[in-house]
């Protein structure tokens, strides 16, 4: 659906209501069609012509997309909105006033849009009817806690047929009172004078905006509102989102007059609401503000567009122009040059000119920017001037935007928000992250980007009327149950967040406490995580264990021939036989880690799934690791079993016969482990039996028995394994055995809802508990798990059933286990949503839900390390001061070589670990980072590429390792091996250079025997010269041999 | 005499010299021709061309099914791997299977590595193609043939290096989703998988 929006002709997009299922809502309430071949012809215009002078907002596109997601002017900002900031809520006349027949009130072009279009919508009843409950409406505003209240005044409530005369006056009081209980609870009002509702009369005697008459008999309608109502007003809005009232009011007939096809209409509106509003501004300014000191505005609406390519100048530029046909339609005039924007005068035909004297008349006429971001000018996709760009809801870029286009203008934010679907009730917990998310935008727009934003109306106050979407979507911050009688305003989840966001005047960090200064012990062990290593069956340098002599290629064939009669010696088996350990240790020397886990494979020492048929090979393969890796002075933590989805990691006999639903299972695996402590305990001090069996409900998910049998059995088998070591092995090789749970920490996505506070506790019985109360606790599952399953099954939501224990199986696994070893990744957002049917995911009766706010990896992993913490304590809680262990922590990040993600992570969860040891007295015994190596294809968690490369986080871990943490400046490094290391710097140089050092002495020595043989020689030859001297004086008989030496 | 010396003289410093030169930076390379069925692992695209008149590459698709494909891409990149002398086996890298026989000589990928079915003779030709046997079926490694009937695949392969072979980009890179604007969740934040560990992944 997405790739049909964004990848097909632009001119497509321009055709309303396409067959995309998305939009077969707006079929419902809406009719279709018209409008088409001139729209295409726009579009086509628009598509053709990607010239013009763009203006500075384009800047934004063009910016270096590659920035890093942890620079902090990205990231969520925890900071208060400046002091004074203006906090209000908003609403308009015709969505939530109702009585729309009553008190002498006349009909307004939507009264009779409805009655005509949206025959379904039953405008009498359907409403949250504030004309009759205004009360309701002051204390919903006085529980907010806001400092201004946006309505709007129903224009044919003041003056039923559009024209000022004598004031309706029972409307009149209406709107009295709302003002002067505003001004009485000190809420700022800001009144809107046009939020769509024409007077009915006016549309059918001038044509309603087309006609330019309108423009006069608006500006006696405004300047009545600023005699009656100015002493109480500081804050005007002319007319709301003059944009939608041309564009769908006149253009695709989605709004009220309905009208459609006609694009000069559309223009020549547009042309007369910007007017109409230029004359009213000047009416007041010159007239009212001397006195009454106001300042006055029109709300303009926009969406937000991003490029395709940001590098693509071409798809920048129809970003600039998507934007500037909307928002710059209108804004460009009064905020700008007082003319429309050039890409648009030169595009369309249709548009209307403005005179010199217009533009005088017209350009500044607004005291502020009053903008509106919301779903409305995103509605619907198909109508969008996208462009074939993609539509994108940052708030942010479009303040920056509005900054740099209109010279930093002060804005008024007169609207934002999102919608949730109509059966949702008082908990919108979507509409919580929406608001969090947009109010952060504009948090960070005012501190990063100085953007002038000095108020937030969040949209709406009710819910109400919903225009096109009549009440299909709900948008207000209080629930109301239009068919009740007494229409009682319920505070929804928004509300409370937003209550809480004003009075805390921003965002407070709550979860985390400052970073801490500390290390941990010396002991402490700092590792790394590895997956199972798939094992050399089959020793790589055969050349030294082969006895025989080939010869290759002798007949042209390229074949090896034996040659017969030959043997040649062979040399025992050695660790360095197999290739891929070498490779390892490289990796390991360089991460400088104390500690390596990694898991053996099942399948491959036992292929029969007995211990009929070991292969000794790659047993010998797993000790050669464990003992060259010692030589690095790494111990191994060595992990029995470890499922992945792509590889169940079961001998094969064994899943044909049902793999952990066969208690078979449970004995293989015990024979298994006895083989491993026998061949590998005495080198091994840290044993884990199972990675992660509590995520094993993934693989055996077929029903909620399957599920709760295999990790009954995997419970079991972890026990009796444990027992085998406790029994045999502990007193020969001291060492500890547990097994690591898949433990994220679960928050209530929605914290003012009861129900999701219980279903992340819930989450954590069913996900933790379910094995750690077993073995840590009480032999038998969580009371909490078997009430909630009981609890299911009377309701008829599922027949799920817990296997139970037998007490000797309950004996067998209480205290099984000499540690608690968690693998933390991430902490999720947990929602109660329940669900029907026999399974374990269904069973809980959970839901997720992503923070789009908080910092996340490439595969949405949410970057939380306060979590972390918040696990240990519940895991000290509920089993007391046991040793933890982190077994496995990290997350993917697209970089491959500068992982700053990664690093990030490291820090922050390392500092959170820190903090549990430092402040909580946790127990953690070591951390280990997950993991040594990525493979080609798959999320990188890596420390190395596939290539074996290194990443830059691998020299951020050496840091926190030597450090230990993070000590003070004050604070001793000393664990008395680092010392030895400072003391024996030379012994380290030498240690490096050792073999230019031993090459130099080579040469030396050469080059000294050398020397030594020219000086013997040249004193040979002297003697030699002396003799012959002498032996012209005296005769001396020469000897034969000695003639020869010299030659 | 002497010039002879001199030379003697001024040969072993120069000697000495070059010596050092390479034992100091650059390891003599390994140039035996036994590494090759040692350790060494090549990524390579098998092609082929023998005779036919299209051209292809053993490709494995992520579900282990054997294809010819035109294009050489991740998924034909392989990593052979020598078990003994003579013989390889074959590892299909984005899919992590490795190539294996059926008795019938059909091909297929397997998750887990078993020499009766997945090793290889390597036979090399004097053209530089090279013939694939499986060790234990005795048969030799054929593409299929796709249209044609009755006619036997095509079996003699070229190992062209593969290493530098630049993949499509994982589905993750290409940055986050547009919005879906038409729903009350534009930024798809409720559902999601379930349960979802790393280490399951990987």
């Amino acid at each position: 659906m997405k790739a049909d929006c964004a990848a097909g002709s632009p001119g497509n997009e321009w055709i309303f209501f396409s067959n995309d299922e998305r939009n077969t809502h707006y079929k419902k309430t809406m009719f279709s069609q018209g409008l088409k071949g001139s729209v295409i012809l726009w579009a086509f215009f628009l598509t053709r012509a990607i010239t013009g002078f763009p203006g500075e907002g384009q800047s934004i596109w063009k910016k270096d997309r590659n920035f890093n997601p942890m620079n902090e002017t990205q990231m969520f900002l925890y900071d208060t909105f400046p002091k004074n900031f203006f906090w209000g809520v908003g609403t308009g006349a015709f969505q939530v006033e109702g009585s729309w027949k009553k008190d002498g009130k006349g009909p307004s072009i939507w009264d009779h849009f409805i009655s005509i279009h949206l025959k379904d919508v039953n405008n009498t009843d359907d409403s949250s009817d504030s004309y009759a409950f205004l009360g309701k409406d002051l204390s919903a505003l006085e529980f907010l806690g806001v400092s201004f209240y946006e309505f709007s005044i129903s224009w044919p409530r003041l003056f039923p047929d559009g024209i000022v005369a004598a004031a309706n006056e029972k409307g009149l009081q209406y709107y009295n009172t709302l003002l002067d209980s505003l001004i009485h609870r000190n809420i700022e009002p800001i009144v809107t004078l046009y939020h769509w509702d024409l007077p009915l009369a006016l549309q059918e005697k001038y044509g309603g905006w087309k006609n330019e008459t309108i423009i006069n008999i608006f500006n006696d309608y405004a300047t009545y509102c600023f005699q009656t109502f100015g002493n109480r007003v500081k804050y005007w809005i002319t007319i709301h989102n003059p944009y939608l009232v041309a564009w769908h009011g006149y253009g695709t007939g989605m709004h009220a007059p309905g009208e459609k096809g006609n694009l000069a209409a559309v223009y020549a509106v547009g042309h007369n609401l910007i007017k109409a509003h230029a004359k009213v501004w000047h009416n007041y300014n010159t007239n009212f503000r001397p006195h009454q000191k106001g300042l006055l505005s029109i709300t303009l609406g926009s969406h937000w567009i991003v490029p395709n390519k940001s590098e693509n100048n071409l798809d920048v530029l129809k970003c600039q122009q998507s934007v500037t046909s909307v928002m710059g339609w209108f804004a460009n005039p009064i905020h700008g040059d007082g003319d429309y924007p050039k890409i648009m005068k030169d595009l369309l035909p249709f548009l209307p000119q403005f005179s010199e004297a217009d533009k005088t008349e017209v350009r500044g006429t607004a005291d502020f920017f009053a903008f509106s971001f919301g779903p409305n000018n995103f509605k619907p996709p198909s109508t969008m001037a996208k462009m074939g760009q993609n539509v994108s809801l940052n708030l942010r870029e479009v303040l920056k935007w509005i900054k740099l286009e209109y010279n930093n203008p002060e804005i008024l934010i007169t609207e934002n928000g999102w919608f949730t679907d109509n059966h949702v009730k008082t908990e919108d917990t979507t509409a919580i992250y929406m608001m969090k998310n947009f109010l952060n935008k504009v948090l960070q727009a005012i501190k990063y980007d100085e953007t002038r934003v000095f108020g937030y109306t969040a949209w709406s106050l009710l819910d109400g009327f919903e225009w096109q979407d009549a009440h299909t979507i709900r948008r207000g911050l209080f629930y109301v149950d239009f068919s009740s009688k007494e229409k009682e305003r319920k505070p929804k989840s928004s509300a409370h967040y937003y209550k809480q966001i004003i009075k805390e005047n921003g965002f407070l960090l709550k979860d985390s406490t400052p970073d801490v200064q500390g290390q941990f012990p010396c002991d402490f062990s700092w590792g790394i995580t590895e997956s199972v290593l798939k094992a050399e069956s089959v020793a790589s340098s055969p050349q030294f264990k082969d006895p025989h002599l080939y010869s290759w290629n002798v007949s042209g064939n390229g074949l090896l021939h034996r040659v017969e009669g030959v043997t040649i010696k062979t040399r025992a088996a050695q660790c360095t036989d197999f290739v891929s350990i070498k490779k390892q240790l490289e990796l390991l020397a360089k991460m400088k880690i104390t500690h390596y886990r990694f898991a053996l494979d099942w399948s491959l020492i036992l292929p029969n799934g007995d211990v009929s048929g070991v292969n000794r090979q790659v047993l010998r393969y797993y000790r050669c690791v464990i003992s060259e890796v010692m030589k690095l002075n790494i111990s191994s933590m060595v992990t029995l079993y470890y499922p992945t989805h792509a590889y169940l990691g079961l001998p094969a006999p064994l899943l044909q016969n049902g793999g952990w639903l066969n208690q078979s299972t449970i004995h293989a695996f015990r024979d298994y482990a006895n083989l491993c402590f026998q061949e590998l305990g005495d080198l091994v001090k840290l044993w884990i039996t199972i990675n992660e069996p509590n995520r094993l409900s993934d693989i055996y998910n077929t029903s909620s028995n399957d599920t709760y049998r295999a990790a009954h059995n995997l419970l079991i088998a972890h026990a009796l394994v444990w027992h085998v070591y406790d029994s045999q092995y502990r007193l020969s090789q001291n060492g500890a055995i547990s097994l690591s749970l898949h433990a994220d920490w679960a928050e209530p996505a929605n914290p003012f809802i009861d129900s999701h506070l219980k279903a992340a506790e819930r989450f954590l019985q069913f996900e933790i508990a379910w094995f750690a109360e077993p073995i840590f606790k009480t032999g038998d599952y969580p009371e909490a798990m078997k009430e909630y399953i009981a609890f299911k099954n009377k309701a008829g939501l599922s027949s799920s059933a817990l296997p139970h224990f037998t007490d000797e199986e309950r004996k067998l696994i209480k205290g099984s286990a000499d540690f608690c070893a968690l693998n933390h990744f991430t902490t999720r957002f947990v929602i109660h949503e329940q669900q029907n049917g026999s399974q374990y995911d269904f069973d809980r009766d959970v839901q997720f839900l992503q923070d789009i706010t908080c910092l996340s990896s490439p595969t949405r992993q949410a970057v939380m390390p306060w979590g972390e913490r918040k696990i240990l304590n519940w895991i000290q809680k509920n089993y007391g001061d046991i040793d933890i262990y982190i077994t496995s922590s990290g997350i993917d990040d697209q970089s491959l070589e500068n992982d700053e993600l990664r690093k990030y992570y490291l820090e922050k969860y390392i500092q959170e670990a820190l903090k549990a040891y430092l402040i909580d007295k946790i127990k953690i015994k070591g951390y280990y980072a997950f993991k040594l190596t990525e493979e080609k294809f798959k999320p990188r968690f890596g420390f190395f590429t596939s290539d074996l490369k290194a990443k830059s986080s691998v020299q951020f871990y050496n840091n926190l390792i030597s450090s230990r943490g993070f000590p003070s400046e004050h604070t001793s490094f000393g664990c008395g091996e680092s010392h030895h290391e400072k003391q024996c710097i030379f012994c380290l140089f030498l240690e490096k250079k050792k073999p230019l050092i031993f090459f130099g002495c080579c040469l030396f020595s050469t080059l000294a025997l050398l020397l030594t043989v020219t000086i013997f020689h040249k004193r040979k030859r002297k003697k030699y010269h002396k003799a012959r001297n002498l032996q012209q004086h005296i005769v001396i008989p020469l000897k034969k041999g000695h003639k020869s030496i010299l030659r | 005499m002497g010039p002879r010396k001199r030379a003697r003289g001024c040969l072993a410093p120069l000697l000495s010299l070059l010596l050092a030169y390479r034992g100091w930076g650059y390891p003599i390379p390994d140039s035996s021709p036994m590494l090759l069925f040692g350790g060494q692992v090549r990524l390579r695209h098998l092609y082929t061309d023998d005779g036919q008149d299209t051209e292809a590459h053993v490709e494995m698709g992520p579900d282990g099914a054997v294809r010819a494909a035109a294009e050489r891409s991740p998924k034909s990149l392989l990593e052979l791997k020598a078990v003994k002398p003579g013989v390889i086996r074959i590892l299909a890298v984005q899919s992590s299977r490795f190539l294996c026989m059926r008795p019938n000589g059909e091909l297929y990928g397997a998750v887990q590595y078993d020499p009766s079915a997945c090793n290889f003779r390597e036979h090399l030709l004097g053209d530089g193609y090279n013939v694939y046997e499986s060790e234990a079926h005795g048969r030799t490694l054929r593409l299929s043939p796709q249209a044609s009937l009755g006619q036997p695949g095509p079996s003699r392969f070229l190992p062209l290096p593969g290493a530098q072979l630049p993949g499509p980009e994982p589905p993750w890179e290409q940055g986050p989703e547009p919005p879906d604007v038409g729903s009350a969740d534009p930024l798809n934040m409720v559902g999601g998988v379930q349960g979802r560990s790393p280490s399951y992944s990987s």
